[in-house]
């Protein structure tokens, strides 16, 4: 050990390693870690580390979903790779599957169910290749088709809305380290932001959180749910029905019966066609694609429905009851009935065929 | 890879410090040296792998040449030297030419003929300014017998030593050689290891909080055109761009010395606060120190300098900055740039001589008021001359001046002032850091981390914190370097340093 400068002793060089290891050390696993997080820098609900922050939009909007489902970071794939069913779709089936009563059927059934949802992913691509790419084979698919933006079927990486960083057709190109770095990032921005709300008054995280609503969703890396509730509006009680506001004839073309053929080949399986209900939706088209296909489909009077966002997504009143729904039809299905053979002295509904108006 | 970026910090420099040493204990100074070597190349060609042959090429021919002419100058044939220096620094000067200016070229020929050719699509290779001269003044030096170096693996390590390899310094062979593979360069030492990163943590922090922080009030102004600037936006974007470049190279120059003192290597100085300069010629003792040094030792000096007279002086000043602000980029907002300096030059010179003559009291005054004075034109000049260095047409950089002298006084709208939260605070109180704190080598001078730092005697009027291994230093670095990454985490990939494009 060289020490020939006055003033550099070993014991004060010493002590200035101690102190600054330590002070660096402490100082990242304070900000960066929390017990059983999911992935480095996940952020837990209100401690609860079974959620992840998912997304934010306080200096940008930008979500999680891509980068962990296509790179696998955390656990997700591993529990999807498990599950019985998967669900496909973007926000609206995110919306719209309650999670509470999602998780009550699975115990009823002894199935496991994922939500692989894709936020702001119009076409079902992006889901395709994280599909291909991790070899997820459910028993069943059940796949919100929908036409809003683009058809689901579409071969075609379309977003409703960029998020950041993680654009879907930039999310195929970059690696896993790339990934890994911007779902760390986002984590520590949020961190820092969940930070400055504990301790600055709100005028000043106004100035500086200026562009976004103040948005955050959780997901659980275990079914792939969304916990909603701290979304602005997703909880008030404030009857929101929605509107019919698509043209009620909406026949499925060819071609997209035809895509929706070669989608459902290139994943294997059995499949089920549902619509979320939402102010623009399309039943006709749902409905013909599905017989064409010879698929089950599960469609409802949107009108039923509440929505905290104007007739765009289901609030958690309407969530809860379409979601209750839905399973209920589905679980009256023969298609599920065969996968998934009822536990000893359960008693099936029947099964009616065609649209089926919800009971208020 | 970059400096401030997350497999730099994390993976590259451990992985490169830890090796070096090891080696170093197992086989020895050659091993230690192939490692850096390698690590130095591995660090260039990770940007782009197409680089790399680009880089050994322009190492291989330079050792080559310079073993020629050492061997030339050696057995005293020095008609044929001079032939192989001219063809040595032609190759380099022609290779930086079409890598970089050829488009350039283009679009004046284009201009002038009034054709339409198309541009070339040519790799430049990042640093290619930097490595080409520090070979160019290595060439030179062994053409004047300073300088002869027979180790192929020393002379690879010279020219792609990573941490100068990007952005500079523009190294001296003669300073560097004698350091690598030097006995106190092969033990890890706790004390250089510690200034090493408390210097590179202050450069980190520079860089990601200071200067990217500013570019977010820059960036906005310069990217709406200058019409539609107010005077005040204007004057806050440019002082913005003024500190952002600042805080940037300040950045760069403190990691590149404290990641080389890690190693026990001392860089050459090339950053010492500029904007406390009184003058520009002090300026340019100040700011990148080492391409100064370069141009005045391998240009102006050659030129002929200040030996035949002021006219040709003031000719050769002007030449330099011109080809200086050519260096820095291949474009006429550059060559104006430069061009504004080497006239600030030859005023600053004109000023020295008349004030000696008729007001010699002003001339050797240490008043303080005086002082500031000159210190704050000599930011207001240099601040104006960024104009051009950021400006991305001359068009746009005349609009700026405009809505600077307050022609846009009623078409220019309010934009950073209302919407960039901050800059009424921030642009203030980085003033003040830029004039009336000590920079890393002041508060590092007991320690001397880098080479030519006589000139930072003890001076009892200032109140500058001293750097000295203990608990107090130790945990300003950690925060420091906490608060660095923290912002660099947050913003995800590293953002570049401005002197990696040149």
């Amino acid at each position: 050990m060289v020490n020939d400068i006055d003033g550099a002793t070993k014991s004060s060089l010493i002590r200035f390693w101690i102190t600054a290891v330590g002070v660096l050390v402490i100082g990242l696993l304070a900000i960066v870690y929390t017990p059983g997080q999911d992935h480095l820098g996940a952020i837990t609900l209100d401690g609860d580390p079974t959620w992840y922050r998912n997304y934010g939009d306080g200096i940008r909007r930008e979500i999680q979903d891509r980068d962990i489902f296509f790179h696998d970071i955390g656990h997700s794939i591993a529990y999807a790779r498990q599950a019985d069913i998967i669900f496909l779709g973007h926000s609206m089936l995110l919306y719209g599957l309650d999670w509470r009563t999602t998780r009550e059927f699975e115990k009823k059934y002894g199935v496991k169910i994922y939500n692989l949802g894709s936020a702001g992913d119009a076409s079902g691509e992006f889901l395709l290749r994280v599909i291909k790419k991790h070899g997820l084979h459910p028993k069943l698919w059940i796949i919100n088709v929908d036409n809003t933006g683009t058809n689901f079927f579409y071969r075609s990486l379309d977003n409703f809305g960029q998020f950041g960083t993680s654009a879907a057709d930039s999310v195929l190109r970059y690696g896993r380290w790339h990934a890994m770095k911007n779902v760390f990032s986002r984590n520590i921005n949020w961190r820092i932001e969940m930070i400055a709300r504990r301790f600055f008054p709100e005028w000043v995280i106004r100035k500086i959180y200026r562009t976004g609503t103040g948005m955050t969703f959780y997901r659980a890396p275990a079914d792939g749910n969304l916990f909603l509730d701290k979304v602005p509006g997703y909880t008030l009680k404030k009857e929101q029905t929605m509107e019919v506001l698509h043209d009620p004839h909406c026949p499925a073309p060819q071609a997209e019966i035809e895509g929706a053929r070669n989608y459902l080949k290139e994943i294997g399986g059995s499949a089920i066609f549902i619509q979320v209900p939402h102010a623009n939706e399309c039943r006709q088209h749902v409905l013909e694609t599905a017989k064409a296909l010879g698929v089950p489909a599960l469609v409802f009077d949107q009108t039923a429905f509440t929505s905290w966002d104007r007739g765009g997504h289901l609030n958690r009143d309407g969530a809860q009851k379409f979601t209750s729904l839905m399973l209920s039809q589905l679980e009256a299905l023969p298609e599920f009935q065969h996968l998934f053979l009822p536990t000893a002295g359960h008693i099936l509904p029947e099964y009616k065929s065609g649209p089926i108006a919800p009971t208020n | 890879m970059l400096f401030n970026s997350i497999e730099f910090i994390f993976f590259f420099l451990p992985a490169t410090v830890c090796g070096y040493f090891v080696l170093a204990k197992i086989g020895g100074a050659r091993w230690a040296m192939l490692w850096l070597t390698l690590a130095s190349l591995v660090f260039y060609s990770y940007w782009d792998i197409r680089f790399l042959p680009i880089l050994c090429s322009s190492i291989v021919f330079n050792y080559l040449i310079g073993l020629v002419l050492a061997e030339k100058w050696h057995s005293g044939i020095r008609g044929s030297a001079q032939r192989w220096l001219i063809f040595g620094v032609a190759v380099n000067l022609l290779i930086l030419a079409y890598c970089k200016y050829a488009n350039l070229f283009l679009l004046a020929y284009n201009d002038l003929t009034r054709q339409h050719i198309e541009f070339i699509k040519v790799l430049l290779p990042l640093g290619i300014s930097f490595f080409t001269f520090t070979q160019i003044a290595f060439l030179v030096d062994v053409y004047r017998g300073k300088a002869r170096e027979h180790n192929a693996m020393k002379y690879a390590l010279f020219v792609s030593y990573f941490p100068h390899l990007i952005a500079g310094p523009i190294l001296h062979h003669r300073e560097m050689m004698p350091q690598f593979g030097s006995p106190n360069t092969l033990r890890p030492n706790p004390l250089y290891l510690a200034v090493g990163c408390t210097i590179f943590s202050m450069g980190l922090f520079k860089k990601v909080v200071f200067a990217d922080g500013m570019a977010m009030i820059a960036d906005p102004v310069f990217a709406v055109t200058g019409s539609a600037v107010s005077p005040v936006d204007a004057w806050l974007g440019v002082t913005a761009f003024a500190l952002q470049i600042y805080f940037d190279f300040s950045g760069y120059s403190d990691m590149a010395i404290g990641l080389s003192y890690m190693f026990g290597i001392r860089l050459p100085v090339n950053f010492f606060s500029p904007y406390k300069s009184t003058g520009i010629i002090e300026f340019w003792r100040r700011w990148n120190m080492t391409l100064s040094r370069f141009l005045r030792d391998y240009l102006y000096i050659p030129l002929g300098g200040n030996r035949k007279g002021p006219m040709r002086r003031h000719i050769n000043l002007m030449i330099t900055m011109l080809l200086g602000g050519l260096w820095h980029g291949a474009g006429w907002t550059f060559i104006v740039w430069g061009g504004l300096h080497g006239l600030y030059l030859i005023v600053n010179h004109g000023w020295r001589t008349m004030t000696k003559r008729f007001f010699p009291r002003v001339a050797v005054s240490r008043n303080l008021l005086l002082r500031m004075a000159f210190i704050a034109l000599t930011f207001l000049c240099v601040t104006i001359a960024w104009v051009f260095f950021r400006a991305t047409s001359l068009d746009s950089a005349v609009a700026m001046l405009k809505a600077m002298a307050g022609l846009n006084l009623h078409t220019g709208k309010l934009l950073v002032w209302t919407l960039i939260h901050g800059t009424q605070i921030a642009i203030p109180a980085l003033l003040l850091v830029v004039f009336f704190t000590p920079n890393t080598l002041e508060i590092m001078k007991k320690f001397r981390p880098a080479l030519d730092t006589d000139f930072l005697k003890p001076d009892g009027r200032r109140l500058a914190p001293a750097w000295k291994p203990d608990m107090l230093w130790g945990g300003v670095t950690a925060l420091t370097l906490l608060i660095g990454l923290l912002t660099l985490f947050a913003t995800g990939d590293g953002t570049q340093f401005l002197y990696f494009q040149f």
